[in-house]
C-alpha cells in the first residue's frame, strides 16, 4: 500500500477545492476548524490523523510521485485529479481506515496484546522472569488486570487467546499480508518479534507500504474486537480493545469551550475568560459544530444568508472559503465555515 | 556471615562479586561511600541490599530514564513491587500517585533535573531517606566523559534533606573526577572503594588499516569467520544502517541499534539479541546501558570514541561471563579529526557564548538564544547552567578549560592507536592503575592477540524465515 494511494483518495474526494496542504493536515490530524471541516464534509473522516507524524518530505515525495505520473495537477494552490488520476483512483481496492475513530490509539490495544502475547507464551513455558516488551506501566498494569481476569489455567488462557486471534483475523476480511504482519510483529518466548526491516526483507514490500497495511489491518481487528456482538466469541481481545475508541470527538480544550457556549457565553466573553485569542474559540467553535448536529447556527448565521450559501454551493459546486467570500463580502470566514459545516446530511 | 546470609535469601546469590561486601559494609555503617566498580559487577546489589536490610527510603538519582526504567523493570523481576520512578516523561496524575503511595515504596528512582524542582525538594526532604545513591556518579564531574549539569545541583538538596548518607556509584573515575564527586555532594570522610579495571578475560587489539572502504572490507572477513555474539559500536547512526546493509548482505544475521530508531523495533532487537536470533548488533553509544547479555565474545569499535573512559566502558561490555572475549579497535589515519569535530561540536566558542549572553540579556527564551548562537542543545544547558553561577568571564574560562580537557582526553586514544605500549597498561594507566598480572592472550601491542579461538562461522545464515500467520500464531501460543 503507497502513501500515494492515500493521498490520491484523499484529493479525489476534495477535487478542485482544495490546496495539497489540506490533504496534509487531514493525515496529521490537525485540529483546526478547517480541517475539521473538511473531513466532514468531504467525508475524508477515515484518514483523519491516520499519520500524526507524517515529515513532510515524506508527503512531498508521495505527492511529486502522483504529479509525476500525471495523476493529479496542482495550479494556484488547488489540486485537481486529472482523467488519468480518477481512473486510477476508481482502480485502488477500498480502504478500510478508520483514523477518526482511533486517531493513533491503535497503538495502544497493539502494545496491550504484543505484551500479553508475550506473557503468556512465557509463562506457559514456566518462565516467570522476563523482559517486557514494552515498559510502559499503563500498559503493563493493564495486561496484568487482564490476566488476572482470566480463569482456568495458563495454557488453556494462551490456547484460548490463539483461538479468538485465529478467528477475528478471519473474521477482518485482511489479507494475508496483513496477518502475516501482525502475527510477526508479536513476540513470545524463543520467538521474539520482527523489525520492519526484517520484515522489508522478507516480504519485499518496503517498510513505508508494510506500516501502512499494519494500520490498517489494526484498525480492522480492533473493530472487529470492540463490537458488542463478538464479547462472548472474542473475550479476550473484547477487552484488550476496551477505551481505545476516541470517546469524545473534541479536543479538550474544544470541551471546555463547549460547557460555557452551552452556558450561553459569548465568544468574546469565552475568549477572555479562558483568555485565548477570538480566532481560537472560533477555531473551538467550528470543531463543536462539525460535531453536533442540533448545533444553534441561527446564534452566528441569519436564516437567509444560510439558504442563499447553501444555494451557491449546490447550484454552482463551490465550496473555497476564498470564493465564497467574494460572493458574500458582508459574510466572515467564521460564518461560512459554519454554514458549510451544518451542510452535512441536507447535502450529497 | 550474616551478610552472605542475606545475600542468600534475598538474592539467591551464594558470593559476593568483587567489591560489593566492602562498599554494603560502609554502607551499613551510614558512612558516606563512592564505590567505583567495573560496568557489569553489580553495582546495584550494592543499594539493594541494604535497602531491603533498613527502614526508609532508598532514593536513586538516576541520569537516564531509559536507564531509569530498565532499573525499575530489574528489581520488579526479582519480586520487590515497592519500586517508582520519577521523571518528566510522567504526568503530574501519575506523579501525584507516587506521591499519595510514597510509604508503600522502598526504592524511588529520580531524575536529577526533576529533584531539584522546589516542589519535588520540598517533598521529599520530609521523608526518612535511609540511603541517597548517586548512580553515574561521574556525571557531576566536568571531567568526566558524561558531564550533566543537573548534577551540580544535587549538592543543595543533599543539605536541605539533612545529610542522609550518600552512596556515590561509577564505573569510572581517575583521580580529578574522584575528587570532584566527593567535593560537590559534599561527602564527609567518604569511603572510597575502589575496584581494579583490569579485566584480565579481555585481549585488546588496534587493528590499523589504509582508509574507511578497508574498515568495512576488514569486518565483512571478521564477521565471516569468526563468532559472535558481538557488538560493533559506529559514530553515527547513517554509518549503523549502511553497514549493517553491508553486513546482511554478506548472511550475517546483525541488526542496527541507534536512537533514531522506533521505540518497537529497539525492543524487539535487544530480544532478538538476548535470545541468539541475531549474533550481531552494529550500534551507536546509544546501546548498552541497561544491556544484560554476560555472553557478549566481541566488541568491535569501527571508530575511536572519545576518551579512554568511554572505551573501557563499552569494550567492557564483552566478556562479563569471566569467558575469554576480544576487544578491537579499528584506525585510519586522522580517524581522530572526525571524533575531535563531534566531540567539540557541543561546546561553544568564545563569540557564541558572548551571543548567547547578549540574546538572553534582551529577553530571549534559552532556546531561540541558542539557536541563534548556533549553539546544539546539549551545549545550550551547559551554558545555561554557567551563566547563573559565573560571571561571563569566568565562563569562557570554564568553556577553555573544558575543551582543553577533551583534547586531552582524545589525546588518551590516540595514543592509544599509536603507541607502542601494551595496551592493557595504557587504559589500565590513564585511571592510575598498573596491570597485576599480564594474561597469556593480552593486546596487539604484545603481539599476543591471537583470534584463533573464535573462527567459527556460526553467525551466518539467517535462520529466521516468515511463517504462515496461522502457523505464527500457534508457535507463539499452543
Amino acid at each position: 500500500m503507497k502513501l500515494s494511494s492515500i493521498i490520491l483518495k484523499i484529493a479525489e474526494k476534495m477535487d478542485g477545492q482544495r490546496s495539497l496542504n489540506a490533504s496534509l493536515h487531514v493525515l496529521r490530524g490537525k485540529r483546526s476548524g478547517q480541517t475539521l471541516q473538511d473531513i466532514d464534509y468531504f467525508s475524508v473522516k477515515p484518514y483523519f490523523s491516520l499519520l500524526p507524524k507524517l515529515a513532510d518530505e515524506t508527503f512531498a515525495e508521495a505527492v511529486s510521485s502522483l504529479q509525476h505520473e500525471g495523476l493529479i495537477k496542482e495550479s494556484e494552490g488547488i489540486v485537481t485529479v486529472t482523467e488519468k488520476g480518477k481512473r486510477t483512483e476508481k482502480e485502488l481496492r477500498v480502504f478500510h481506515f478508520d483514523g477518526w475513530n482511533y486517531r493513533g490509539r491503535e497503538g495502544i490495544f497493539y502494545l496491550r496484546l504484543v505484551l500479553l502475547v508475550q506473557t503468556l507464551s512465557q509463562l506457559r513455558e514456566s518462565r516467570n522472569s522476563f523482559h517486557p516488551i514494552t515498559n510502559d506501566r499503563k500498559i503493563q498494569q493493564f495486561v496484568k488486570g487482564l490476566l488476572r481476569s482470566l480463569t482456568g489455567s495458563i495454557h488453556n488462557s494462551a490456547s484460548n487467546l490463539a483461538d479468538e486471534l485465529l478467528l477475528a483475523f478471519e473474521m477482518t476480511g485482511i489479507s494475508d499480508l496483513q496477518a502475516s504482519i501482525l502475527s510477526h510483529r508479536l513476540t513470545g518466548a524463543d520467538a521474539s518479534g520482527w523489525t520492519w526491516e526484517q520484515l522489508e526483507e522478507a516480504t519485499s514490500e518496503p517498510v513505508a507500504s508494510l506500516q501502512l497495511e499494519y494500520l490498517e489491518a489494526l484498525h480492522r481487528l480492533i473493530a472487529v474486537s470492540e463490537s458488542e456482538d463478538v464479547a462472548e466469541k472474542l473475550p479476550i481481545l473484547h477487552k484488550l480493545a476496551h477505551g481505545i475508541r476516541i470517546e469524545t470527538p473534541l479536543t479538550d480544550s474544544t470541551a471546555i469551550t463547549k460547557r460555557l457556549f452551552d452556558q450561553g457565553v459569548s465568544i468574546e466573553e469565552i475568549a477572555s475568560t479562558r483568555r485565548l485569542k477570538v480566532n481560537t474559540i472560533e477555531d473551538h467553535i467550528s470543531e463543536i459544530a462539525a460535531n453536533d448536529r442540533d448545533f444553534p447556527i441561527l446564534r452566528f448565521v441569519n436564516r437567509e444568508d444560510q439558504l442563499a450559501v447553501k444555494m451557491e454551493v449546490e447550484n454552482n459546486d463551490v465550496k473555497r472559503l476564498r470564493l465564497l467570500k467574494d460572493k458574500f463580502p458582508h459574510l466572515s470566514y467564521f460564518q461560512l465555515r459554519l454554514i458549510l459545516s451544518t451542510m452535512k446530511g441536507e447535502h450529497v | 556471615m550474616e551478610l552472605h546470609h542475606e545475600l542468600k535469601v534475598r538474592f539467591g546469590f551464594d558470593e559476593f562479586r568483587p567489591g560489593q561486601e566492602g562498599v554494603i559494609r560502609s554502607i551499613l555503617q551510614r558512612n558516606d561511600t563512592l564505590a567505583i566498580l567495573p560496568t557489569g559487577m553489580g553495582k546495584s546489589l550494592c543499594y539493594q541490599l541494604p535497602g531491603e536490610m533498613q527502614d526508609g527510603l532508598v532514593l536513586i538519582v538516576s541520569p537516564l530514564v531509559s536507564l531509569m526504567e530498565d532499573q525499575v523493570a530489574s528489581i520488579r523481576r526479582r519480586g520487590e513491587k515497592r519500586v517508582a520512578a520519577v521523571n518528566s516523561f510522567l504526568s503530574s496524575e501519575q506523579r501525584k500517585y507516587i506521591f499519595d503511595e510514597i510509604h508503600k515504596i522502598k526504592f524511588l528512582f529520580i531524575s536529577p533535573e526533576m529533584i531539584s524542582r522546589p516542589d519535588m525538594t520540598n517533598f521529599l526532604m520530609r521523608l526518612p531517606i535511609s540511603i541517597l545513591v548517586v548512580d553515574e556518579a561521574h556525571c557531576i564531574s566536568q571531567w568526566g566523559f558524561d558531564f550533566r549539569p543537573d548534577y551540580l545541583r544535587l549538592g543543595e538538596f543533599i543539605r536541605l534533606a539533612g545529610n542522609p548518607p550518600i552512596l556515590a556509584l561509577t564505573a569510572t573515575a581517575d583521580a580529578r573526577v574522584e575528587a570532584d564527586i566527593i567535593h560537590y555532594l559534599r561527602m564527609s570522610n567518604p569511603n572510597v572503594i575502589r575496584q581494579s579495571l583490569d579485566r584480565p578475560n579481555l585481549t585488546y587489539t588496534v587493528q590499523q588499516l589504509e582508509t574507511e572502504a578497508d574498515k568495512t572490507t576488514w569486518l565483512k572477513e571478521r564477521l565471516k569467520r569468526t563468532k559472535g555474539p558481538g557488538i560493533i559500536y559506529v559514530a553515527s547512526r547513517k554509518r549503523a544502517e549502511e553497514l549493517t546493509r553491508v553486513l546482511q548482505q554478506e548472511g550475517i544475521a546483525i541488526a542496527s541499534y541507534h536512537a533514531g530508531k522506533e521505540a518497537g523495533d529497539r525492543n524487539i532487537i535487544q530480544q532478538q539479541f538476548l535470545t541468539g536470533e541475531i549474533s550481531w548488533i552494529c550500534a551507536t553509544n546509544a546501546f548498552g546501558m541497561g544491556v544484560h547479555k554476560d555472553d557478549i565474545r566481541q566488541v568491535i569499535h569501527d571508530q575511536m570514541p572519545a576518551s579512554a573512559a568511554a572505551y573501557v566502558q563499552e569494550a567492557g561490555r564483552a566478556g562479563r561471563d569471566g569467558e575469554r572475549s576480544s576487544a578491537v579497535l579499528l584506525y585510519v589515519m586522522d580517524d581522530e579529526q572526525k571524533v575531535r569535530f563531534i566531540v567539540q561540536k557541543d561546546l561553544p566558542d568564545e563569540p557564541q557564548v558572548h551571543h548567547f549572553a547578549a540574546m538572553r540579556a534582551s529577553g530571549q527564551s534559552i532556546e531561540s538564544s541558542a539557536e541563534l548562537a548556533g549553539i546544539s542543545e546539549t551545549g545550550s544547558r551547559v551554558v545555561q547552567y554557567y551563566l547563573e553561577s559565573l560571571s561571563l568571564e569566568d565562563v569562557l574560562k570554564t568553556f577553555t578549560k573544558l575543551k582543553y580537557d577533551k583534547e586531552e582526553k582524545l589525546r588518551q586514544m590516540i595514543a592509544y592507536v599509536q603507541e607502542r605500549t601494551c595496551l592493557r597498561v595504557q587504559l589500565l594507566s590513564y585511571f592510575d592503575e598498573t596491570s597485576q598480572t599480564k594474561p597469556d592472550m593480552c593486546c596487539s601491542v604484545c603481539g599476543t592477540a591471537n583470534d584463533e579461538w573464535l573462527l567459527s562461522s556460526e553467525s551466518l545464515g539467517n535462520r529466521r524465515r516468515l511463517l504462515q500467520w496461522e502457523e505464527r500464531i500457534r508457535l507463539l501460543l499452543c
